[in-house]
């Protein structure tokens, strides 16, 4: 089945029921702009490829779409809209139609060059400076996930005062002098960074606990290639994807723990399609954890990762916070989950904002005490000190 | 686009912004599609206004410039009526989306038209309360759809359709003007109820822009239950039985085999192989009196069955409830590709005549050789015939003399051609069927002349509703 092929298939399924855009969260951000919703998606995906040589800007319909997959999850016709988008950002890619993204495009070529969507995969290794790793075929793989949210954080401060004109300007600038890229270095959330460090201190604290043995390649952990498949970059990624692999074998890899729902997802999921050989087992650093936990006095409310509860990617994190803590879940939870926000931060960071202060909120209503399992998740809602990561929370309630 | 288009457009932008009025193409397109089968024109422009200020704006700038207007909100029109036939403007209610007012004792909401109605429903279930009408699109379909179309569902055999449940609303007339018909109270005496008017109007008279809510508590306790059984005749029996015994059902819902064999899974239930119908019934109660109701109704069913199945888990009714909301969408699983599309037809006759209406449709299915799965709502004699229609011109043709000949069916028994989903283009030809048969098709000529009153320049949603013979 060729690109073409692949869209229709999916697209020819869709009644147009209008259920999807019931819980696509970008289409509520967007003033309920149908381009910027599920439905509106599929529709235009449709529309654009039986009206070939259409001079229509397909770009921001797509580029938008969070991938958090809630609208698979009410389809009555099982039509993956999300898929369609990634799809569709494939075809935009290819040059067939619309104009690729300046971001997106500066994004691609650092991640090749650099190994890294901000040039910093030498930053990306400085949290563990001190720590001593095993010798083992096991291997933390962190995806620099934790990592980069400081910088995101910090340049989109500064983005909000410019014009997304001026910004996409000067995005293409710094493409043709890629080496720039690496100034982003410089700009970055101090106390987030602290904080995120901590983080996977604390999840490598609690694995060593539990008895894990684990290795981690420092500066030589490879940035896994999630922006190149999440803007449509295939050829890239598959080729990117290849060397991250043959890297992981030379090292005699046998098995990756992940610490976080996107780059597991990619790794358990994305990879194995795309490299057939990929026989590396792979496992979220939760279902590892063998401890006993004390009793938490009150109650939490938890935002799921929709890379695991609405890509039907099995986790034990829920399973333990329930085991510590009276938890009370937005009405929107598990196949209703509703996304934070955070893959739109970097293209769409005003859409990204709405979403995120909507779920906020949610979850306010149902508990003060929010608990986080991905990254991304923590670094749209930590509108407040009781926001926390699930291995901040987790750490301090296990039994001395 | 023509120049009087153009300048409308141009007026409409600096009216309101260029955010809110979207021109290019590919905003466009989404508007263009529907939950029917039809395609509709691409606007010129659609717009996004937030108030009832900024509708009547819009509705000023296209009634000065002649231009067609189709309503739109959540677009989960069975009938078409949410998409344009013609290259004009679209106006999309959904940022008009709050909930203003829950008042439990004097017992009302007050909507926007743009709030989804199972959001308004897990609003009132924090009070205990719910909002009756519930079509099987609930999860995206608004208030302001469902008024527009007067829309029943599931649980019309005990509190009716949307005309029901609506006190008052504040409606933008297509000259600008703003007026409120009805008022927050359950009784009103006051002249021509417009109120009434409106619903199931389908935009064609005017922008709803707030309506004023009932809403009832929640039942304190239900039963649902389920009998199979080999032939129609014997389910319309035992419906009539339990109307007759004064047992008035929440839910009263029959299928066809093929409906079962759709949602089968989802409802979890052992059917007996004989099986071709099964008829599902909702009771409700005080607590302490359920017991009783569910034997006094236990015992109609088995008169006419063997097979009676009683669910009091709360857990397993809400997924067998899930199931048969689902059936229409669990029939997509039934074509034979893609590019089939199923129609659902729409008729009604008084449920007394259900069980004689049925046999003659499974004959019409039969006669003119188009697969259709048959269900529907039973105890208010809704029968929604799902036709499987190949994506071709002679697919379509077939698909319409099925609807023509189901139709004429119902009128035969006393019935509509249109129960809960309305007109829109769609169903236009076989309402002037139904006044035609009943020689009264100057009741059209009367709606005609009303519509006139409202839209005199007949801007809001042309060629919905009437239909107009060569």
């Amino acid at each position: 089945m060729n690109l073409i092929e692949k869209i229709e298939n999916i697209t020819d399924k869709c009644i147009s029921c209008g259920f999807c855009e019931s819980v696509c969260p970008t289409l509520g951000a967007n003033e309920y702009n149908s381009v910027f919703g599920a439905r509106g998606r599929v529709i235009l995906a449709d529309f654009a490829l039986k009206h070939p040589g259409n001079n229509m800007e397909l770009g921001d319909s797509f580029y938008s779409c969070l991938d958090c997959y809630a609208c698979v999850n009410v389809c009555p016709a099982g039509v993956n809209a999300g898929v369609v988008s990634e799809l569709m950002k494939e075809y935009i890619v290819s040059g067939a139609s619309g104009n690729k993204n300046p971001i997106a495009e500066l994004i691609k070529d650092s991640i090749i060059k650099y190994e890294n969507p901000l040039g910093l995969k030498k930053e990306a290794a400085e949290w563990a400076y001190g720590i001593e790793f095993n010798k083992s075929d096991t291997v933390i793989i962190t995806g620099h996930m934790y990592q980069m949210m400081p910088y995101t954080r910090a340049i989109n401060k500064v983005r909000k005062y410019i014009d997304e004109a001026v910004v996409r300007g000067i995005a293409s600038a710094i493409k043709n002098h890629i080496p720039l890229i690496k100034l982003s270095r410089h700009f970055y959330d101090a106390g987030l960074r602290e904080k995120m460090n901590r983080d996977l201190k604390n999840i490598v604290s609690m694995l060593k606990s539990s008895g894990v043995e684990f290795d981690y390649l420092g500066s030589d952990e490879p940035y896994p290639g999630m922006f190149l498949y999440d803007l449509g970059y295939m050829e890239e990624f598959k080729a990117y994807a290849l060397k991250v692999y043959n890297l992981l074998k030379e090292r005699g890899i046998k098995k990756i723990i992940t610490v976080d729902p996107h780059t597991h997802d990619l790794l358990m999921n994305v990879y194995p399609e795309y490299i057939p050989e990929f026989g590396i087992e792979v496992v979220y650093y939760t279902d590892l954890l063998n401890l006993k936990f004390k009793k938490f006095n009150g109650n939490i409310t938890i935002q799921e990762p929709c890379h695991m509860v609405l890509h039907n990617n099995n986790f034990r994190a829920v399973d333990i916070l329930n085991s510590i803590a009276d938890v009370r879940m937005a009405d929107r939870n598990g196949k209703l989950n509703m996304c934070c926000g955070g893959p739109d931060e970097l293209l769409f960071p005003e859409s990204a904002k709405k979403i995120s202060v909507q779920r906020y909120a949610e979850l306010k209503e149902k508990s003060d005490n929010v608990i986080t399992i991905c990254p991304l998740c923590y670094n749209n809602l930590a509108y407040d000190n009781k926001v926390e990561d699930f291995s901040e929370f987790v750490i301090d309630m296990i039994s001395k | 686009m023509q120049k009087s288009t153009s300048a409308a457009v141009t007026e409409l932008i600096s009216g309101l912004g260029s955010k809110k009025i979207l021109t290019t193409a590919e905003e466009l397109v989404p508007f263009m599609k529907d939950a029917s089968y039809i395609s509709g024109k691409m606007p010129v422009a659609v717009c996004l206004p937030e108030n009832a200020g900024e509708i009547a704006k819009i509705l000023s700038i296209c009634n000065k410039h002649r231009l067609d207007v189709t309503i739109r909100s959540a677009g989960t029109s069975l009938t078409g009526s949410s998409i344009s036939g013609f290259p004009g403007v679209i106006i999309s209610t959904m940022n008009l989306n709050r909930i203003l007012e829950i008042n439990t004792s004097s017992r009302y909401a007050v909507c926007e038209p743009g709030v989804r109605l199972d959001k308004l429903n897990q609003e009132l279930k924090k009070y205990n309360f719910f909002y009756p009408p519930d079509p099987a699109s609930s999860r995206a379909s608004t208030v302001g759809g469902s008024l527009s179309t007067n829309a029943g569902g599931l649980r019309a055999v005990r509190y009716g359709a949307t005309k029901e449940w609506v006190l008052g609303m504040d409606v933008v007339l297509p000259d600008g003007h703003i007026i409120r018909t009805g008022e927050y109270t359950l009784k009103r005496s006051a002249g021509y109820d417009l109120t009434a008017l409106m619903i199931g109007s389908e935009g064609t008279l005017g922008v709803v822009t707030k309506a004023i809510l009932k809403i009832e508590p929640l039942p304190e306790s239900t039963a649902k239950i389920i009998g199979f059984y080999k032939d129609i005749e014997s389910v319309g029996k035992t419906m009539d039985k339990i109307k007759s015994a004064g047992i008035t059902p929440l839910i009263a819902e029959f299928m066809d085999l093929g409906t079962i064999n759709s949602i089968r899974k989802g409802m979890g239930l052992e059917i007996p192989e004989y099986t071709k119908f099964l008829l599902m019934v909702d009771v409700d109660s005080p607590l302490e009196a359920l017991n009783r109701k569910i034997e006094s109704a236990r015992n109609i069913f088995k008169e006419f069955t063997g097979d009676v199945n009683v669910i009091t888990d709360i857990k397993r009714m809400d997924e067998i409830y899930a199931a048969r909301k689902g059936a229409y969408s669990a029939l997509l699983d039934l074509r034979e590709n893609n590019n089939q599309l199923i129609v659902i037809g729409d008729v009604i006759v008084p449920s007394s005549e259900l069980a004689g209406a049925m046999t003659e449709i499974e004959k019409c299915v039969r006669d003119d050789g188009v697969k259709a799965t048959l269900f529907g709502h039973i105890g208010d004699g809704n029968i929604h015939a799902n036709i499987f229609m190949d994506n071709t011109e002679e697919g379509r043709k077939n698909m319409e003399k099925l609807q023509m000949d189901i139709a004429k069916v119902a009128i035969t028994h006393n019935g509509c051609v249109s129960a809960e989903h309305g007109i829109g283009t769609e169903k236009n030809r076989l309402l002037y069927e139904e006044y035609l048969e009943r020689d009264s098709l100057y009741t059209l000529e009367i709606m005609k002349s009303i519509k006139k009153v409202f839209d005199p320049n007949n801007i809001l949603n042309r060629g919905k509703i009437f239909y107009e013979p060569d």
